[in-house]
């Protein structure tokens, strides 16, 4: 060391006399997101304490804070792509191929209301809402069209299915078979997290307790069946769109994750079983630096309760692996060509904190399901900040940066104040049940949008620099329009479906998946049994309702 | 005379989970002196206009993020118009990313206002005060 800590500590106090440091009122007014206060300038000072080795040391070793694997980006990019899904099956698939051809290395689909909930198209609730904010996926039909003249299972298929995870999969299983690919062989993963959804939009369908249960269930059969197959995929981006704050975000996250992990221990799984399998899917703010401390606090700090909390041996375990999706909650009506800067500058973040994945939002999404245009140029943007920039040549370049190290410390100490709080709530499931993480999150982001109304919090053109408008936002972008037609031929295909296959196979595999619903068996050869005789995905739930119940949202206005 | 205070339902109708703007508008609403009741999500048009007759309120407030808008509000009214006494009005306003094309139709529909989340609270406020039946 040249310098002495000491010296530079007398100099720093020295130069913030001198300079007026901190007099003037900061604009935007605005603090960090961890609510703690930023100094003007970082010194060797204030991360004099971190021992390199133990706290940092190399990417794809213990406590991986710079990086999941080795050598991350160097030799291939992480794997972007954009959501997919809308109208029909049929329609979702010419996009698909589109943007396969386009070099999106993966399939990832976004399902409509109906299909979250376990509601088919034919039913009258589903009415308006089949194929609206994403693709109808109802049975194993609806999935084989899906992939029609695509690799199926050879190219990740990200299934972002919620509570009804352990369905979609049954499906992808028997569209599998159909083609002769073994389950084992199938690529991708699914959000199967139930938990993280309970704390934001709600999707849970059935009482927590039990949309838990079939989560394992499909967590357990994945473990011993489907090795390249990643079954719990942690939503913090569904608490981050709900207005999470990033503590809350990774805070929440973990404690779920853990309650998936114990309850899969608990059926005899080892560790090194069921932690290689537990992902995130992240959000990502425009607020860069403190998402790239909040992504290397993750990784640290999921390293260490892997390790030291539940005796993980193999790095795969240990290594926390994300996702990561600009979210569209910060993407603004105003103007909204800005939204390819903003979701940018996001996905920049999501580069220099070290994602695998990364989803990226197109600029009109926050009015429609984006068009073909619209996706193409979300997809380029990735392939420019992959390949065009160089920021992949070596590994977490913001490591070692004074203010980020600091950043990363503090991130990791709200993270566990949060999991702290969670524990005296009782837990991940009884803080979900009393309607406590839902209350905290809705509660933070009623400030965040006390602090938007005020001009504290700025969001250019929203509420500052705001131009006349020439044209109406709605007006300055070709929007996609909903298919009503084929939706409305994709509705009579579903209920010819059900007229035209063998419905007493139908009828004994759903009283058998009942049987075994009102039992402790893993409930997943049950659902593939259905899936495979063209059970829909309406007919499953419904059977699981009656065993299982239904969900009830937690209703309160935010106090704040 | 003391005048009574403005009751509002917001509500969730549909399958959609994005619940922020209905809270917040709800939390508005009422620290602008409104009594407010929340239905929580995933309400059906039937359970939405019941919990409006029985709790008597002058406003249906229904945020809708999917796009079923359309449906939605059309089921509302028709079944405003089934089951609620002709001497009883309710002032119906929609909210969510309703693109403006879709407002008039709305409106022929029987919603009175629709709102976007770029609305101000002040205006939503001054909305049912001028226009809550009395």
């Amino acid at each position: 060391m040249v310098n002495d800590i000491n010296e530079i500590i007398e100099e720093e106090e020295k130069w913030v006399e001198e300079k007026k440091i901190g007099v003037l009122p900061k604009s935007p007014k605005v603090e960090s997101d961890l609510g703690l206060e930023v100094k003007a300038v970082y010194t060797p000072a204030d991360i004099q304490h971190i021992d390199y080795l133990r706290a940092l040391g190399f990417p794809g070793e213990y406590p991986f804070t710079r990086g999941a694997y080795p050598e991350m980006s160097r030799h291939k990019p992480w794997r972007y792509s954009v959501f997919t899904g809308f109208d029909t099956p049929e329609e979702t698939n010419k996009r698909w191929k589109f943007l396969y051809e386009a070099g999106q290395p993966a399939f990832n689909i976004v399902y409509d209301l109906p299909s979250h909930m376990g509601i088919d198209p034919d039913d009258p609730l589903a009415e308006g809402e089949v194929g609206r904010v994403g693709i109808p996926i109802c049975s194993v039909d609806d999935m084989e069209m899906v992939f029609k003249d695509l690799p199926l299972g050879e190219v990740p298929f990200y299934g972002n299915m919620e509570t009804l995870a352990a369905m979609i999969v049954a499906m992808y299983i028997a569209a599998g078979r159909k083609r002769g690919i073994p389950e084992a062989d199938l690529l991708g993963n699914i959000s199967n997290d139930p938990l993280s959804t309970a704390a934001s939009k709600s999707t849970v369908v059935f009482p927590i307790r039990h949309s838990f249960r079939l989560a394992c269930d499909l967590i357990e059969y994945a473990c011993k069946n489907m090795p390249k197959f990643y079954p719990c995929n942690i939503k913090g981006v569904n608490m981050s769109e709900g207005g999470a704050s990033m503590a809350q975000e990774m805070g929440f996250s973990f404690s779920n994750a853990c309650c998936y992990i114990e309850e899969c221990l608990r059926k005899g799984l080892d560790i090194d079983d069921v932690a290689p399998g537990v992902t995130f899917f992240l959000g990502t703010t425009p607020h860069l630096f403190e998402e790239v401390a909040k992504y290397r606090a993750s990784r640290r700090l999921w390293a260490r309760l892997m390790k030291e909390k539940y005796g993980a041996k193999t790095p795969r375990s240990m290594a926390l692996k994300f996702t990561a999706l600009a979210c569209p909650i910060w993407l603004q009506f105003e103007d909204p060509e800005l939204n390819l800067v903003r979701a940018t500058i996001q996905g920049l973040a999501q580069a220099l904190g070290g994602a695998q994945a990364t989803p990226h939002p197109s600029h009109d999404e926050v009015f429609a399901i984006p068009t073909e245009r619209s996706q193409n140029l979300a997809l380029g943007t990735q392939q420019i900040l992959a390949e065009e920039t160089n920021i992949t040549k070596t590994v977490d370049p913001l490591g070692g940066s004074y203010y980020v190290e600091w950043l990363t410390d503090q991130m990791e100490k709200k993270i566990i104040e949060v999991m702290d709080d969670v524990e005296a709530h009782g837990g991940a499931l009884n803080a979900l049940e009393s309607g406590y993480s839902k209350r905290e999150i809705v509660n933070y982001y009623a400030k965040v949008l006390k602090e938007i109304e005020s001009g504290e919090r700025v969001i250019v053109r929203r509420n500052k620099y705001q131009v006349k408008e020439e044209r109406d936002p709605w007006e300055m972008l070709t929007l996609h329009t909903p298919n009503e037609e084929a939706v409305r031929k994709y509705v009579e295909g579903v209920k010819r479906l059900k007229k035209e296959r063998d419905n007493s196979r139908v009828e004994t595999c759903l009283a058998r998946l009942k049987d075994a619903a009102k039992g402790t068996e893993n409930l997943m050869p049950y659902l593939i049994e259905g899936a495979e005789a063209y059970a829909t995905l309406g007919e499953l739930t419904k059977v699981l309702k009656g065993v299982f119940g239904e969900f009830k949202a937690p209703a309160f206005i935010p106090v704040i | 005379m003391s005048e009574k205070k403005i009751r509002v339902l917001i509500a969730k109708p549909g399958l959609d989970g994005h619940e922020i703007g209905a809270v917040v508008v709800a939390k508005g609403l009422r620290d602008a002196g409104m009594e407010v009741i929340y239905t929580g999500l995933f309400q059906t048009p039937e359970k939405i206009v019941a919990a409006a007759i029985q709790e008597d309120v002058d406003v249906i407030g229904c945020s809708i993020y999917s796009g079923a808008h359309q449906v939605l509000m059309r089921k509302i009214s028709e079944l405003i118009k089934e089951k609620v006494s002709s001497d009883k009005k309710f002032l119906v306003i929609a909210g969510g990313p309703i693109p403006p094309g879709d407002i008039s139709k709305l409106k022929e529909i029987g919603v009175d206002e629709a709102f976007s989340s770029r609305s101000k609270m002040e205006d939503i406020v001054k909305f049912i005060k001028e226009h809550v039946p009395r």
